[in-house]
């Protein structure tokens, strides 16, 4: 039975677990993605994103776990709301594309013509519809990939590292379609990359699987906040000597060496930059420079994912 | 049934027609009784020897229009079209999987029984136009070089005879059914294409030496179960076409029909299961 409410999260994974014999491929997953969220899925390679991904959509069998798609729990009857792409979208090469998006549209059980031009106008495709996809580059087929997704009118867009293969170009009219389509028709959009650059630049909320495991969810701020807790400082200073003494007896500082243009690089732990400004001026060093910079979705990856597990 | 079936076959007969083994299977079903008819054509006429208990008889070789659509049928469902079918039915199923085209399908709001049915009937719409297609050409082509109808020994009235031919050569598609949902069962198990051919290439010949053993045993051991035994082995069961042409037998019709649920239950069974890439 479907449950139409505004608090039904678009996805909602409980403990979902895949194994392959004794080894894990995902296990325990948990993930709630809210309507109108643009969700971004990252992790390392060999993490298990594609598997949880082919796992949710009903690709694979689950070993555990169930996955909820705005409330249905029927897997044939919650795919009706979905459109996806699995890692490198595959197609009838003999035929053209028009006809592979017929296709799609015929098992879809909804896209007229009419919405096959909308979605292959969408990603700029409507001029080579017509030409085999067999004579398209790695870009056309990602970007019919993501037309085909689209057909019908999905509510939620499941996507697997759908910038693969494009330029840079291409990669931003990627994240400029999808943020369009989350702000404009109100779409909620779960994607997976290990583009960090790129999931930072688009995603409202972030999870990050290791060894198929969730190690942490979240904004982007908020678990950068979490889980780092320390702030980079770059500071230009006239003595660098004197600079160094009045910050080794500084609490919660430490040097961390050298940051752009000959700048010293610290890092701070529960302290704010003024504090450290005001210390130095009062030493007598003189202060040319002093620029914070605030912790990274790379730096957060890194620390998250390069844990053993369990431990993060 | 999902509400979008028909248009799930719809786009599963464009994929099965367009495809090399789909247009193929058409060439060859026009191709085969052709060649068939012209070589029975220029041996028509032409002196045999047999030898029966020691006594040698000459004779010549005589062909109309019945029998020569019985060797049309003969020579159709030995091989090529058998082949065809089953590379047809392989890149279906295994093709599109390996392909990772069955997963495009299988992300839509379809069960996945539907899926495997939508594509079983594209397979037998190509049997069925393949069969229509190898019928009219001998009709027409043997009526040009044989004439029409002569008497046959066993059915009084000429038409009967033609009759008879026709209905034969139209239940060619019981055997195409059996034999496409044999190779989809198959190809539930085996990821590639080839492996799918080889494999029902494999189980064909070990049936093949089954059926000869059995018949051996029966003849030779005069072992009674050995003779109701090969009645159930796929040769038997493939070849129901042939046997109408003599009488009519509905036991080996049921044991076909039952032949072809067997294998749609393990074919769905399985591929409700699978794992897809």
């Amino acid at each position: 039975m479907r449950l139409v409410t505004s608090d039904v999260p678009a996805l909602a994974v409980n403990g979902l677990s895949r194994f392959y014999g004794k080894r894990a491929a995902v296990r325990k997953l948990d993930l709630r993605v809210q309507p109108g969220d643009l969700y971004g899925f990252l992790g390392p390679n060999g993490a298990g994103k594609t598997t949880a991904i082919r796992a949710i959509l009903g690709l694979i069998a689950r070993s555990k776990g169930t996955v909820e798609i705005f409330g249905e729990r029927d897997m044939v009857r919650q795919r009706a709301e979905v459109g996806a792409m699995v890692e490198t979208p595959a197609f009838n090469d003999w035929l053209s594309g028009r006809a592979n998006l017929t296709i799609a549209a015929a098992y879809a059980g909804r896209g007229s013509a009419a919405d096959i031009d909308e979605a292959l106008d969408r990603v700029g495709l409507r001029d080579r519809a017509k030409e085999k996809v067999r004579g398209y580059s790695l870009g056309m087929r990602q970007r019919l990939g993501i037309a085909r997704a689209l057909l019908g009118r999905p509510k939620l867009l499941v996507l697997d590292e759908p910038t693969n293969g494009l330029d840079p170009r291409g990669m931003r009219e990627v994240r400029e379609l999808l943020t369009e389509l989350v702000r404009r028709d109100g779409l909620t959009v779960f994607v997976s990359s290990h583009l960090l650059s790129e999931v930072e630049a688009m995603c409202t909320r972030v999870g990050i699987l290791d060894r198929g495991e969730l190690r942490a969810e979240g904004t982007v701020q908020e678990l950068v906040q979490r889980l780092g807790g320390s702030t980079d400082l770059e500071v230009g200073v006239s003595d660098r000597p004197a600079a160094l003494t009045v910050l080794s007896k500084l609490e919660g500082v430490t040097v961390e060496g050298d940051g752009e243009a000959g700048r010293m690089l610290l890092k701070l732990k529960g302290l704010e930059p003024a504090v450290v400004n005001r210390a130095l001026v009062l030493a007598g060093v003189e202060v040319s420079s002093l620029v914070p910079r605030a912790g990274t979705l790379e730096e957060l990856f890194l620390s998250v994912t390069s844990s053993e597990p369990g431990v993060a | 049934m999902p509400r979008q079936f028909f248009a799930m076959l719809r786009v599963e007969l464009l994929k099965v027609f367009s495809r090399f083994s789909g247009w193929a299977t058409l060439l060859m079903a026009i191709f085969v009784p052709l060649v068939t008819l012209g070589f029975l054509h220029l041996i028509n006429g032409s002196a045999t020897t047999s030898t029966v208990q020691g006594h040698t008889s000459m004779g010549l070789n005589s062909f109309d229009l019945v029998s020569a659509m019985k060797w049309c049928m003969r020579s159709r469902n030995v091989l090529l079209l058998p082949l065809l079918l089953t590379l047809a039915t392989a890149l279906s199923v295994s093709g599109e999987r390996s392909e990772r085209t069955l997963r495009e399908l299988l992300v839509r709001p379809v069960p996945r029984w539907s899926v495997l049915a939508a594509k079983q009937l594209a397979l037998w719409a190509l049997s069925a136009t393949s069969i229509v297609v190898s019928l009219a050409t001998t009709l027409a082509v043997g009526y040009w070089l044989f004439g029409g109808p002569a008497m046959d020994q066993s059915v009084a009235d000429p038409d009967e005879s033609l009759n008879r031919a026709i209905l034969g050569f139209l239940l060619c598609f019981v055997s195409d059914v059996a034999l496409i949902g044999l190779a989809t069962a198959l190809a539930t198990f085996v990821s590639s294409v080839g492996g799918v051919v080889i494999a029902l290439a494999f189980t064909l010949i070990l049936d093949l030496f089954g059926y000869a053993l059995l018949n051996l045993l029966a003849m030779v051991g005069n072992m009674s179960w050995a003779g109701t035994a090969s009645h159930y082995t796929l040769v038997s069961l493939l070849t129901v076409w042939d046997h109408w042409m003599d009488e009519f037998n509905p036991v080996q019709f049921a044991e076909v029909f039952g032949f072809i649920a067997l294998v749609w239950a393990i074919g769905i069974a399985r591929f409700s299961r699978t794992d897809v890439p």
